[in-house]
C-alpha cells in the first residue's frame, strides 16, 4: 500500500503539461503537491471528474488528460468506465485512488471494500491497458511508461487512508481556481492539431 | 580482444521467415547450425550467471559485443554473443533488415538457451537474454510464453531480459510475458526509438504483468554504446511502422495492411516503402559507450 503524498509527488515529477483532473481528497492533496493552472478539481460533482476529463481529452485530443479518480467517487460513476473504454481517448489516464473510504466526510466504508477490483471492472468494461500499483517505488519506475502509452489507460492505486486533510473548499472548487484553468485551455484550445 | 579468445559453441536452431513457423514447433522448418562466442570469467568458480547476447543490425562491427564481455566477465557473468547474421553469411542488416528475420533472431536466442540451460558450467535458473537494437527487440519478443512453450517446452526460461534501445516497429498484439523482470534501456534523443514510442512499449509489457525497470541515457541517440562515434546516416528509419503479432504468429502492418506470407525480404520491402523514411543517427555520444554498464550489472546483479 502506498502513501497518497507520495505517489502523488512520483506522478508530479513526470506529469509535463498534463491537464490533471482530480475530485475530493485527492485534489486537495493533488493541489498542495503540484499546483498548476492546468488542474481541474471536480469539487460539488462526486463522481463526475472521468466523465469531465472523457469531455477534455476529446476536445483536445493532442493533449495528455490524467484522472485522479477516488473509489468512492468511481462506485457512483461506473458507467463512464464503459463509456470511456468505448470512446477510445488515447490521450486519456484514468487512476483510481483506492482506500477504501469515502475519506473526505468521515472515513465511512465503500460498499464492497476489499472485495472488489477496479481494475478487473476495467478490465472487462474495455480498457486495453490497466494497472495496480501498491508499491510506491515500482509506481515511480513505471508512471512515465504508463503515461506514454496509448490510452485509454487505467491503474488503480492502493493507498493507505491519508492522515488529517487540509481541507480548504474555496481554493480548488472556487471561482478563482476556474477562471485560471479556463484561462490554461484557451491557448492549448485555438493551437493547431500536432 | 576478449572475443578473439572466446570459445566457439555451435548449437541447432531453425531460421523462420514468421512466427508461426516458431510456434509450430521444431519440425515446422529445416534445422539450421549456429555459432555463438563464449565468454567464461576466468576466476569464477560454481554454476555462473549466463547472459545470451542476440546481435544487432551492426552484427560484431558495432563494438558493443567487446564492452559487454569485458564488463560482464569482471562482473563474473559469463556472456554468450549467438552470431545469428555470420552462422548464416551475413554481415549486417542495418542496411536491409529484409536479410534475416526477427522470427529467426528469436529462435536463435531460445534454441541458445535450450543448449546452455544443459552446460554444467551455467546455472540454468540464471539465464539472461540480452541485446541492442535488433537484438533488443528480439529480446522484448522473446518474452513470450507462448514462443518459450514452442521452443522450450517446460524445461527453461530466462531469468531476466536486458533490452537496449529496442527496435519498435514489431510488437506483440497480446503480450503474454514469460516470467522474469526486464530491464530497458533508452537514449533520450534516439530517433529511430523515439522516447515515448520505446516508454509506451515497456509500458505494454508492465500492463501485461512483467516487472519491468526502464532506464533513459540523458542525451543519447541510437547505439550509444558502439566504439563508432555519433554519426548521421541516411540508412532506413522504421520506427513509423507496427507490424503487430497475432496470438497464431502471423504479423500485419497497422498502417499499410501489409500481412507477411512466408516472404520476410518481401514482407520488409513493402513495409519500408509504406511507412519507412530516411535518416537516422547512430553511435557514441555524448556519453561513454559504456554508459549503460553500471545500470546493466545491477539490474542483473539484483535479479540473477
Amino acid at each position: 500500500m502506498m502513501r497518497r503524498d507520495l505517489a502523488f509527488r512520483a506522478l508530479a515529477a513526470v506529469r509535463g503539461d498534463a491537464i490533471v483532473v482530480s475530485r475530493y481528497s485527492a485534489a486537495f492533496e493533488w493541489g498542495a503537491i503540484a499546483p498548476s493552472p492546468l488542474n481541474y478539481f471536480g469539487i460539488g460533482a462526486m463522481g463526475q471528474c472521468s466523465s469531465f476529463a472523457l469531455g477534455l481529452a476529446l476536445a483536445l485530443p493532442h493533449h495528455k488528460i490524467i484522472v485522479l479518480d477516488g473509489d468512492g467517487s468511481l462506485l457512483m460513476n461506473l458507467g463512464s468506465l464503459v463509456t470511456i473504454a468505448a470512446t477510445g481517448p488515447q490521450n486519456l489516464v484514468h487512476f483510481v485512488c483506492e482506500n477504501g473510504a469515502y475519506e473526505v466526510n468521515g472515513g465511512h466504508p465503500i460498499p464492497g471494500r476489499g472485495r472488489i477490483s477496479f481494475a478487473e471492472i476495467a478490465r472487462g468494461a474495455g480498457y486495453p491497458h490497466v494497472f495496480e500499483f501498491d508499491d510506491v517505488t515500482a509506481f515511480g519506475a513505471q508512471i512515465a511508461n504508463v503515461l506514454a502509452l496509448p490510452g485509454p489507460v487505467f491503474g488503480t492505486l492502493k493507498l493507505v487512508a491519508a492522515g488529517e486533510l487540509d481541507i480548504e473548499y474555496s481554493e480548488t472548487g472556487g471561482g478563482e481556481q476556474r477562471r485560471q484553468f479556463k484561462e490554461a485551455l484557451k491557448p492549448l484550445l485555438a493551437a493547431p492539431a500536432r | 580482444m576478449i572475443l578473439d579468445r572466446a570459445e566457439r559453441v555451435r548449437f541447432e536452431s531453425r531460421t523462420p521467415a514468421g512466427f508461426t513457423d516458431v510456434l509450430a514447433g521444431a519440425g515446422s522448418t529445416a534445422a539450421a547450425q549456429v555459432e555463438g562466442l563464449l565468454v567464461v570469467p576466468e576466476t569464477a568458480r560454481g554454476p555462473l550467471p549466463l547472459a545470451i547476447m542476440s546481435l544487432g543490425s551492426l552484427g560484431f562491427t558495432s563494438g558493443r559485443e567487446e564492452l559487454y564481455a569485458q564488463s560482464f566477465a569482471a562482473a563474473g557473468i559469463a556472456l554468450l554473443v549467438v552470431d545469428s547474421l555470420g552462422s548464416r553469411g551475413i554481415g549486417e542488416t542495418f542496411t536491409d533488415q529484409g536479410r534475416i528475420s526477427l522470427a529467426t533472431s528469436c529462435a536463435d536466442a531460445l534454441y541458445a538457451l535450450r543448449h546452455m540451460a544443459g552446460d554444467p558450467r551455467f546455472d540454468p535458473h540464471r539465464i539472461a537474454l540480452f541485446g541492442c537494437s535488433r537484438g533488443g527487440c528480439a529480446v522484448v519478443l522473446c518474452d513470450d510464453e507462448r514462443l518459450a512453450n514452442a521452443v522450450l517446452g517446460t524445461r527453461a526460461r530466462f531469468a531476466a531480459y536486458v533490452a537496449l534501445y529496442p527496435s519498435v516497429w514489431m510488437r506483440w498484439g497480446n503480450p503474454k510475458p514469460a516470467p522474469g523482470p526486464v530491464l530497458v534501456v533508452l537514449g533520450e534523443n534516439d530517433i529511430m526509438i523515439p522516447l515515448p514510442l520505446g516508454r509506451a512499449r515497456a509500458g505494454a509489457l508492465a500492463a501485461a504483468g512483467t516487472r519491468v525497470e526502464t532506464v533513459v541515457i540523458e542525451g543519447a541517440f541510437h547505439a550509444f554504446d558502439t566504439s563508432a562515434p555519433q554519426e548521421f546516416k541516411g540508412e532506413l528509419n522504421l520506427c513509423d511502422c507496427d507490424v503487430v503479432i497475432a496470438d497464431d504468429g502471423s504479423m500485419q502492418e497497422c498502417s499499410s495492411g501489409l500481412r507477411l506470407q512466408d516472404d520476410w525480404p518481401g514482407f520488409v520491402r513493402g513495409i519500408s516503402e509504406a511507412c519507412g523514411k530516411r535518416g537516422v543517427v547512430v553511435g557514441r555520444g555524448p556519453q561513454p559507450q559504456s554508459v549503460a554498464v553500471a545500470p546493466i550489472l545491477d539490474f542483473l546483479g539484483r535479479v540473477l
